[in-house]
């Protein structure tokens, strides 16, 4: 039956060649624009560590200033300050935790050839690597003693491990980053890690990693945001004690389950920081798992919501427009289908068959509109060119393209339901009189 | 006299298609009006003036790579680079300073009148120049003076001496002291971390970021960094600029040679980088806008089409009836501009209630009257030359066929 049907949709298709095209081109653009608006939303939300979702966790402490009291949640600062970041890493209530800042340093390779070059860097602790499924590719993560004793280790991306050593083996050996000697301890393997969840940073992951305590003592240039709602005392130990925030911290507990308690071990250290004259604000502590900070980091940036509404409203317009289409195309059949009805097709039959019509421009436009998609994130793919993260968020998915092709279809016999309902519903013998 | 009654009877006959059109028409309009903003508003941030000669300048990153140097040292490295690129006989001026215009980065400081008060308080854009800044960017000193070269000093990692002296922008100026001219605002006394004493007032210049408030509210202090990192703005003569940059390349690592340039930016190639989001939303929404327009017009046609050829009778008999094609061709369009004219009366409303929205919860731009009515006149009259042209279709039908067909 499907097959006979099927028949008479193609042949139904071919009389109206031009209205069947434009339906389909409607179609089309319409989950065209939507899906290349979705794609990328869906690129930027994507939680690129889906294992550890339930696990590891953003830590915020609210050390804010005390005259701006206010009840809004956001008011309290993303980053730690040094001396809270410490305190919470000398603590055991998280199963592994470190507290990290971005770095910037200079190799001075030994290699006579090559010119002493700029690498950003990642001042971590140990557990690092294990939080956030770092692959190695020789050796392995320092050991906890490094962290206590500020040792000169290092790990290096297979990218500057190549540079440096030409994808040898370089665990053991020794490279200069500025100016002291550090030793490597481990080579990581490629690592795609987009975005890079730790920073919400769209740039890869960093050249080199070394302990927090090594990169503070040594003074190494941080990069990422510093902000101080009060002037710092002078001098680097000054720097070190004031309430400005710039350390990053995320912890990881064995389950879910461990969350509240957790929290609570938050809010009593900030109890316990109260009796010194800190934490003056009320209680406003927060972890987030990774999927609720893209989205507390998200909140605001509202340009891609505009999108969103905008291209659902467009799909919104051509499905209207498919309807009137479909309504006018199956009206003006009225009289192929009385015929029809009268040798003894059904009602039923009929409203099939404009359902199966519906459902081939559909996948037409469906079709259509996953090239539509794809030009329209080759199109933005260019005007992004030169931003990090421009090919990752504009890479079709392929979750998204079978969704897509769906998508064509079932709006397409969706919104057939209605005109073959009108179509199917004529009484055979009104309309063949006029004959 | 426009048979409003028979008109509006027959549309109560064939409600569907009627209705379908308006609601399409309104979801339209509600669409092109915010999208219209939105376009308008990313070429506002783009076209902003620059307040600079963009043509003409570029920045040089330099990193000092030795560990450990001293104050002095740094700072003596700092003051040979920056005697070198000014005595380039192609080069106008250079500073060395911060917050470069399109740079992507840069410094914010909260500057207020008084300290005890937070409500003057207001983020500005913070930028350390010496006494060869303004002719650098080329800035204008509308009032007061320019700094003199013994009252500029060195910025060290964590302190030093603070300055005791600013230039404001004229707008910062304005919002800090709303009711008395920018002439009188120099002398007054203002507070970032120390009390500082306005010199002076300088013209606008863009800032690294594209941010339309607050853009324009800028300080100036006299302070030149002694820091291993170091960003020279540069501004050379008409042309001459790409010749420069090549030269200063070679030459700059032979001052010193433990050094690495980082990266040498032109402000046109900045400018690009910055906007390359703000361009991407305008291709956005105008091939967007162009999409719709072209799918409205489409099933217009179409729907119209196919609801005329369904009167091709009635209008037969009409005709044999003594109706010209003037007649029918005017009954045709005031009907289905009444149809369009309800859509695009909800359209606005829609278009009202979804800009409230964007602008409550995100930030978005306010539609204005002008240009959303011009948005409006003109999908009404491509909407109604949608229709045209399946009505003359219908209407050149010969009546004694019409009549036959059903």
């Amino acid at each position: 039956m499907l097959g006979y049907d099927s028949f008479l949709a193609t042949k139904a298709i071919r009389q109206h060649p031009i209205l069947s095209m434009l339906m389909a081109l409607a179609i089309a653009l319409g989950i065209g624009t939507f899906m290349t608006i979705v794609t990328i939303s869906y690129s930027i939300g994507k939680n690129p560590l889906p294992q550890k979702s339930d696990f590891l966790y953003r830590v915020q402490l609210d050390a804010g200033n005390p005259d701006r009291q206010s009840n809004d949640p956001r008011s309290r600062p993303d980053q730690l300050t040094y001396t809270d970041a410490t305190a919470l890493m000398r603590s055991t209530a998280a199963w592994r935790q470190s507290a990290m800042f971005g770095v910037q340093g200079v190799v001075r390779p030994e290699r006579e050839a090559l010119h002493p070059f700029e690498v950003s860097g990642r001042a971590v602790y140990s557990d690092f690597f294990e939080m956030f499924d770092a692959p190695f590719e020789f050796g392995g993560t320092w050991s906890t003693s490094s962290d206590e004793n500020n040792e000169r280790v290092v790990v290096l991306s297979s990218s500057t491990n190549e540079r440096l050593f030409g994808d040898q083996n370089s665990v053991g050996e020794h490279i200069s980053l500025n100016d002291e000697l550090f030793r490597i301890v481990g080579v990581l393997d490629e690592w795609d890690l987009v975005p890079r969840i730790y920073d919400l940073s769209f740039s890869p992951p960093e050249e080199t990693f070394l302990p927090f305590s090594t990169a503070v003592e040594l003074e190494f240039r941080r990069v990422g945001s510093t902000d101080c709602w009060q002037p710092s005392p002078p001098g680097r130990e000054g720097f070190l004690a004031s309430e400005c925030v710039w350390i990053q911290f995320w912890a990881e507990l064995e389950d879910s389950s461990k969350r509240d308690t957790y929290l609570s071990f938050l809010d009593s250290y900030a109890m316990e920081q109260k009796q010194f004259g800190r934490f003056q604000r009320p209680l406003n502590n927060a972890i987030h798992t990774i999927d609720e900070w893209i989205a507390y980091s998200r909140e605001g940036d509202g340009g891609l919501t505009i999108f969103a509404i905008i291209a659902l409203l467009f799909f919104i317009v051509c499905l209207i427009n498919t309807i009137g289409l479909l309504l006018a195309k199956f009206l003006s059949r009225t009289r192929e289908l009385a015929i029809h009805r009268a040798l003894g097709a059904s009602r039923r039959a009929l409203f099939w068959r404009f359902l199966v019509e519906a459902g081939c421009i559909g996948l037409a436009g469906g079709s259509l509109g996953l090239a539509f998609t794809w030009l329209g994130l080759l199109g933005i793919r260019v005007l992004l060119r030169g931003q990090d993260g421009a090919l990752h968020l504009t890479q079709l998915d392929p979750l998204l393209t079978v969704a897509t092709l769906l998508l064509g279809i079932v709006a397409s016999v969706l919104t057939a339901l209605y005109p073959a309902w009108r179509g199917s519903r004529d009484t055979p013998g009104v309309l063949l009189k006029g004959l | 006299m426009f048979e409003i009654g028979p008109i509006l009877r027959s549309l109560s006959r064939r409600t569907t298609i009627a209705v379908l059109i308006a609601t399409q028409g309104a979801v339209v309009i509600a669409i092109l009006l915010n999208l219209y903003v939105g376009i308008s508003w990313q070429f506002e941030i783009v076209n902003q003036p620059s307040g600079i000669d963009d043509e003409n300048m570029f920045y040089i990153n330099v990193l000092i790579a030795e560990q450990n140097l001293s104050v002095e040292e740094i700072s003596s490295v700092v003051d040979t680079d920056l005697n070198h690129i000014r005595r380039h006989p192609e080069v106008v001026n250079a500073v060395q300073t911060i917050s470069v215009p399109y740079s992507a980065s840069g410094w914010n400081y909260s500057i207020e009148i008084d300290p005890d008060d937070d409500i003057s308080s207001t983020p500005s854009l913070y930028r350390m120049i010496d006494e060869h800044g303004l002719d650098t960017m080329g800035i204008q000193l509308l009032a007061g003076r320019n700094f003199l070269p013994e009252e500029v000093t060195w910025y060290v990692p964590y302190g030093g001496t603070a300055p005791q002296l600013v230039l404001l922008s004229e707008q910062l100026a304005e919002h800090l002291f709303p009711d008395i001219p920018i002439n009188e605002v120099v002398g007054k006394q203002v507070h970032m971390t120390n009390p500082l004493t306005v010199i002076g007032i300088v013209s606008t210049c863009h800032g690294p970021w594209q941010n339309r408030s607050g853009v324009n509210r800028a300080s100036y202090v006299p302070y030149k960094q002694a820091l291993e990192s170091s960003t020279y703005l540069v501004r050379t003569s008409p042309g001459s600029r790409d010749k420069v940059i090549r030269e200063l390349e070679q030459s700059l690592p032979n001052i010193y040679s433990n050094r690495l340039v980082r990266d040498v930016v032109t402000i046109e190639e900045a400018l690009k980088r910055l906007y390359t989001s703000a361009i991407a939303s305008i291709w956005l929404f105008g091939v967007t806008s162009a999409a719709l327009i072209f799918v409205v017009i489409c099933g217009l046609t179409g729907m119209v089409t196919f609801a005329i050829r369904r009167r091709l009778a009635h209008i037969g008999i009409r005709r044999a009836l003594g109706a010209t094609k003037f007649d029918i061709m005017r009954n045709l369009l005031i009907e289905y501009a009444l149809v369009i004219g309800i859509g695009i009366f909800l359209g606005v409303i829609l278009a009202v209630l979804l800009n409230m929205f964007l602008v409550a919860n995100l930030d978005y731009e306010k539609l204005s009257f002008v240009p959303s009515a011009v948005v409006v006149a003109a999908t009404a009259a491509i909407s109604l030359l949608a229709v045209v042209l399946p009505a003359s279709q219908a209407n050149s039908v010969d009546p004694a066929q019409a009549t036959r067909a059903t």
